[in-house]
C-alpha cells in the first residue's frame, strides 16, 4: 500500500508568487458574432487555495465563465491572469495546463478503452516524467477515492461514480494549484454526487489547491469559501 | 503514457473502418506495383530483344513505331561493310494471329542472330534453323499454349507452316513468339528485301560518334541510337513511362482522398476526446501526430497486404497462357521500396488536412460538442 505521496510539479512561475491564483477585470464574451452576450463585464479575484462556487440556472454562463477563467476560452474583451499568466497565449496554456491547474468535467470524458492507470497518465505523458513516479502518485491518489483495486480495470468496466472519482484523480495528477470543476456532479445519483463532491473538497484541500466550481445545484455551494451567482451574464455575491 | 497506445487504440475501437482503408491503400499499392511491374517488365523485355550483343540500334527515321520501321537489305549490305562494324542482325518484327490467339510475335532473323546461338534448344537445334523448307522455331511458351512440338504443322496467320524447333530463352515476349528465318518471314509479310531494324555491333575501339556520322552522311532516312540513348527516347517507352505515372498519380490522388476522408471522419468521431488530451496538456503537434500516426500505420498495414497481394497477382499472370510471358513476376525491392514509400506519403498527404483540422479544435467549443 503506498500511502507515501510523492512530489511532482514545481512552483509556477520564477519570483513571487501572487496571491490571487485567478484575477479576472472587466470580462466579456458573446456568441454568434456578438449577438448573443454571456459573460458581461465580470470581474473576480480567487485566492490561493480558495474554494468558489459559480452557481446559476443553465444556460447562465456558468461554465462560459469558467472556460475564460481557465484559459480554455479567449474573452472579446478583458483580461485574465492564472497564477500571474495570461493563458490566451497557446505556449502559456499548455504550461498551464501541464502544470498548474486540472480540470473535472460533468462528464468524466475518460477514455474508454484505456485503463484507469493509463488514464491517469495521460496529464504527466507531456512533461515526460518518470513512469515511476507517474504510477506511485496515479496509486496514491486511486487509494485516496478507494479505487486501488481499479487500477487496471478499463473505463467502460467502471460505474458512474467509478469513472467520475478517476476523473477527480486525473485533474490532480500534476498537483495543479488550481482546479476547475464544471458540473462534475452534474451526470451522477444524488447520493454518489454527494460522496464525489465531498471526496472532490477534502482532496483538494489536502493538497491545497483552489477551486472553481460551476454548479446549478445550490447545495454545493455550501461547501465552498464563496459563492457567486451568474445571473445574465454577471457574476453577484450570492 | 505510450503515445502509439492512444494512436492504436483508435484502429481498434473501429476496426472495420480501419480494415476497409487499409484495404483500400492495399489495393492501390498492389495496383501500383502490378503496373509499373508489368510495364518496367515489358520495356525490359523488349529492350533485350533490341540489344543482344550490340552496341547500337538501326532503324528508320522519324517512326512512332518499330513495327513501321523499314530497313532495306541494301542498305544493310553497305552498312555491314563500313570498316567500323563487326557484325549487323537484321530483325524484321510483324504480328499474326492464329485460332484462340490474337496475337502472336513474329520475329524475322538470320540463321547466325546471337538469340539463337544463346537459347536453350528443346527440340532442334540452332544449326538446323532455316535449313528445312517453311520451317518455323517457337518459343516454349508460344509451343505450349499452341499445342505445337517438332515435326508438326500449324496455323500461323493465313499459312500452315511445320515446326523445325522449340527454343527456351530468358526473353518474354521470345518466349512467347516464333522465329522465322528472315527470308520467310518477308515473304510472309510482304516486305521483301527489308528488316524492321538491325543491331549492331562495333570492331573493338571503333568510335561510336563516327559510326553515327558515317550513317546520317551515307543513310539519312536511318538513325543508330546507341541502346542507352534508344530506351530513353523510344516514343513507345516513354509512352508506357508517362502512362504509368499517370496511373500511378491518379492512384495517388484517389488514395489520399480515401485516406482523408477516413482520417476527418475519425477525428469527428473524437472531437472531445481530442478536446481532452488538450485540456491534458497535449500541444497542437501532439495532437496532429495522433492522427498522421494512425495514418501512417494504416498506409503500412496497406502496403505490406497490396505489396503480397500485388506480387500474388503477378505471378497468377505470369502463369496465365494467355499473356503469353509478357509479365515477369520479379521482386524488385527498389521498386517495393517505392511503392511503400508513395503509399506512405500518399496517406500522409491525405491526413494532413485532418491532422490540421484535429490540432486546431478548440477545447472550449469541442466540450461543449455533444
Amino acid at each position: 500500500m503506498n500511502t507515501e505521496e510523492p512530489r511532482l510539479g514545481s512552483v509556477p512561475a520564477a519570483g513571487e508568487k501572487p496571491s490571487s491564483v485567478i484575477v479576472a477585470r472587466d470580462v466579456w464574451k458573446s456568441f454568434d458574432h456578438g449577438r448573443t452576450p454571456v459573460i458581461q463585464g465580470v470581474n473576480l479575484e480567487i485566492g490561493r487555495g480558495e474554494m468558489v462556487a459559480l452557481w446559476g440556472s443553465s444556460g447562465s454562463g456558468k461554465s462560459t465563465l469558467l472556460h475564460l477563467l481557465s484559459g480554455l476560452d479567449r474573452p472579446d474583451r478583458g483580461e485574465i491572469t492564472i497564477l500571474g499568466l495570461d493563458p490566451s497565449r497557446e505556449e502559456t496554456r499548455l504550461r498551464l495546463c501541464r502544470r498548474h491547474v486540472g480540470f473535472v468535467f460533468q462528464l468524466h470524458n475518460l477514455i474508454p478503452d484505456l485503463t484507469m492507470l493509463e488514464n491517469l497518465r495521460i496529464p504527466c505523458f507531456s512533461e515526460r516524467r518518470p513512469a515511476r513516479e507517474v504510477d506511485a502518485r496515479a496509486r496514491y491518489l486511486a487509494e485516496k477515492v478507494g479505487l486501488s483495486h481499479r487500477l487496471t480495470s478499463r473505463i467502460q468496466n467502471l460505474s458512474g461514480g467509478e469513472r467520475q472519482r478517476t476523473a477527480i484523480c486525473r485533474a490532480l495528477m500534476n498537483r495543479p494549484e488550481v482546479i476547475f470543476a464544471d458540473e462534475p456532479t452534474g451526470s451522477l445519483d444524488e447520493r454518489t454526487a454527494d460522496v464525489v463532491f465531498n471526496l472532490l473538497l477534502r482532496l483538494v484541500s489536502e493538497e491545497g489547491a483552489s477551486v472553481i466550481l460551476a454548479t446549478h445545484d445550490q447545495r454545493f455551494t455550501k461547501g465552498c469559501h464563496r459563492s457567486l451567482h451568474i445571473h445574465q451574464g454577471k457574476a453577484l455575491p450570492l | 503514457m505510450d503515445f502509439l497506445k492512444l494512436i492504436f487504440i483508435n484502429i481498434r475501437r473501429h476496426r472495420l473502418r480501419s480494415l476497409i482503408t487499409a484495404a483500400g491503400i492495399g489495393f492501390g499499392a498492389a495496383s501500383m506495383l502490378c503496373i509499373v511491374s508489368i510495364v518496367l517488365g515489358a520495356v525490359g523485355m523488349f529492350q533485350n530483344i533490341l540489344s543482344t550483343e550490340s552496341q547500337f540500334i538501326l532503324f528508320e527515321r522519324n517512326v512512332s513505331d518499330l513495327f513501321f520501321s523499314s530497313v532495306r537489305a541494301s542498305q544493310l549490305e553497305e552498312i555491314r561493310n563500313f570498316p567500323l562494324v563487326k557484325r549487323v542482325d537484321p530483325l524484321l518484327v510483324g504480328i499474326v494471329s492464329s485460332p484462340n490467339h490474337p496475337i502472336i510475335t513474329c520475329f524475322g532473323v538470320e540463321a547466325d542472330n546471337p538469340r539463337l546461338r544463346q537459347a536453350h534448344w528443346l527440340h532442334g537445334s540452332a544449326a538446323a534453323f532455316g535449313r528445312e523448307k517453311d520451317a518455323i522455331y517457337l518459343g516454349e511458351r508460344a509451343a505450349s499454349f499452341l499445342k505445337a512440338t517438332i515435326g508438326q504443322e500449324i496455323p500461323i496467320g493465313s499459312r500452315r507452316f511445320l515446326v523445325g524447333g522449340v527454343l527456351r530463352t530468358a526473353n518474354g515476349f521470345e518466349d512467347g513468339g516464333v522465329f522465322f528465318p528472315l527470308r520467310l518471314a518477308q515473304e510472309f509479310f510482304h516486305k521483301e528485301s527489308q528488316a524492321s531494324l538491325a543491331t549492331v555491333e562495333l570492331r573493338p575501339g571503333a568510335s561510336f560518334a563516327a559510326f553515327r556520322k558515317q550513317v546520317d552522311a551515307r543513310f539519312p532516312d536511318l538513325i543508330a541510337l546507341e541502346d542507352k540513348e534508344f530506351n530513353r527516347s523510344y516514343s513507345q517507352f516513354r509512352i508506357l513511362n508517362v502512362t504509368s505515372w499517370a496511373i500511378g498519380i491518379c492512384s495517388f490522388l484517389l488514395g489520399g482522398m480515401g485516406v482523408a476522408n477516413t482520417m476527418l471522419m475519425s477525428v469527428f468521431a473524437r472531437v472531445r476526446e481530442i478536446a481532452v488530451l488538450r485540456v491534458c496538456g497535449f500541444s497542437r503537434q501532439q495532437v496532429a501526430g495522433l492522427v498522421l500516426g494512425e495514418a501512417a500505420i494504416l498506409s503500412g498495414l496497406g502496403s505490406l497486404v497490396g505489396c503480397a497481394a500485388g506480387f500474388a497477382a503477378l505471378v497468377a499472370m505470369n502463369a496465365a497462357p494467355q499473356l503469353q510471358g509478357y509479365v515477369r513476376a520479379a521482386l524488385r525491392m527498389d521498386l517495393l521500396v517505392g511503392v511503400a514509400v508513395v503509399t506512405l506519403a500518399t496517406a500522409i498527404a491525405g491526413a494532413f488536412y485532418p491532422a490540421y483540422f484535429a490540432s486546431r479544435i478548440a477545447p472550449a467549443e469541442a466540450l461543449r460538442f455533444e
